[in-house]
């Protein structure tokens, strides 16, 4: 997938969502999160901007979270979706492709209305 | 590198705490940083942003009532620690000074004296106590125990010097 950044406002629409998508599929940590991201050609997205959204969801109640020693070094938290978590995940995909679908009708046709 | 995390270790705790984030929440998000920065490379700033920033977004994400913002610690009660402070050493510094100024018989002047090591002693536990709690402790969420900075252990290390060195120059002065 190619490296290219998308426009900080459209992230800040979409990546909670990715984010809930990406922890849906299976129990992980923040900087597996962050490459599981630029893996789906997302960009880049820093810790700065990642840990707060985690910190969100899980005061939501949408993720849970428990600290695991790793082989080395200061051991990562990991994040796994609740039940409400995998209900938002549903609900915000649906509204997600409703909307994209209607920007996407509007930008790619040409002809207005008479 | 390390000394870098250190640094913004302490910066970023301290930000946390301007924002009222409590002890356990800024435990976790000092360790998040160091989890982070050890898989990644990065230098802490460079992923995480400028600790009063990154402080800035991540006491928003938790959703503080808006009354925590500000002071850190029970301010409420910061008054009455300091009228108990200076009561007691005062108290104390009389007992001491007496004890070694007065004339008299030796054994009720050597009590007051011991009376009066005592409360100072007394008081300096006590202030590590308060700072403690005053502190609301940071929790380090991997071990459940406190997180260890080097700067608050300093300043009492100091102050009890402080403290020992006055009483090496009185018991001079009047020997």
């Amino acid at each position: 997938m190619d490296e290219r950044q998308w426009p900080a406002e459209w992230m800040r629409g979409a990546l909670e969502v990715c984010v809930l998508a990406v922890v849906a599929r299976a129990e992980t940590y923040g900087y597996e999160i962050a490459q599981r991201l630029q893996d789906a050609g997302l960009g880049t997205v820093k810790g700065g901007t990642l840990y707060p959204i985690l910190t969100r969801l899980e005061r939501d109640g949408l993720l849970t979270s428990a600290w695991r020693a790793g082989e080395a070094g200061p051991g990562r938290k990991y994040f796994a979706i609740t039940p409400a978590g995998e209900r938002a995940l549903r609900e915000r995909t649906e509204d997600w492709v409703t909307f994209t679908e209607r920007a996407t009708t509007l930008m790619t046709t040409r002809s207005s209305q008479p | 590198m390390t000394t870098d995390l250190d640094t913004y270790r302490q910066r970023l705790l301290v930000e946390l705490r301007r924002r009222g984030v409590p002890g356990d929440r800024v435990g976790e998000a000092i360790a998040e940083v160091e989890s982070h920065v050890a898989e990644s490379g990065e230098d802490p700033v460079t992923a995480f942003g400028e600790p009063d920033a990154y402080a800035e977004r991540l006491s928003e994400s938790l959703h503080l009532p808006a009354g925590r913002a500000g002071r850190a610690g029970p301010g409420g009660r910061t008054g009455l620690a300091n009228a108990v402070v200076a009561a007691v050493s005062f108290a104390a510094a009389g007992l001491i000074g007496g004890a070694l100024a007065g004339d008299g018989p030796v054994a009720p002047r050597a009590a007051a004296g011991i009376t009066g090591l005592a409360a100072l002693a007394g008081l300096v536990a006590w202030l590590a106590r308060y700072q403690r709690r005053a502190q609301n402790r940071v929790i380090d969420p991997r071990t459940g125990t406190d997180l260890r900075f080097p700067a608050p252990r300093a300043a009492l290390l100091t102050f009890a010097g402080a403290m020992a060195a006055l009483l090496v120059i009185m018991l001079i002065t009047h020997l």
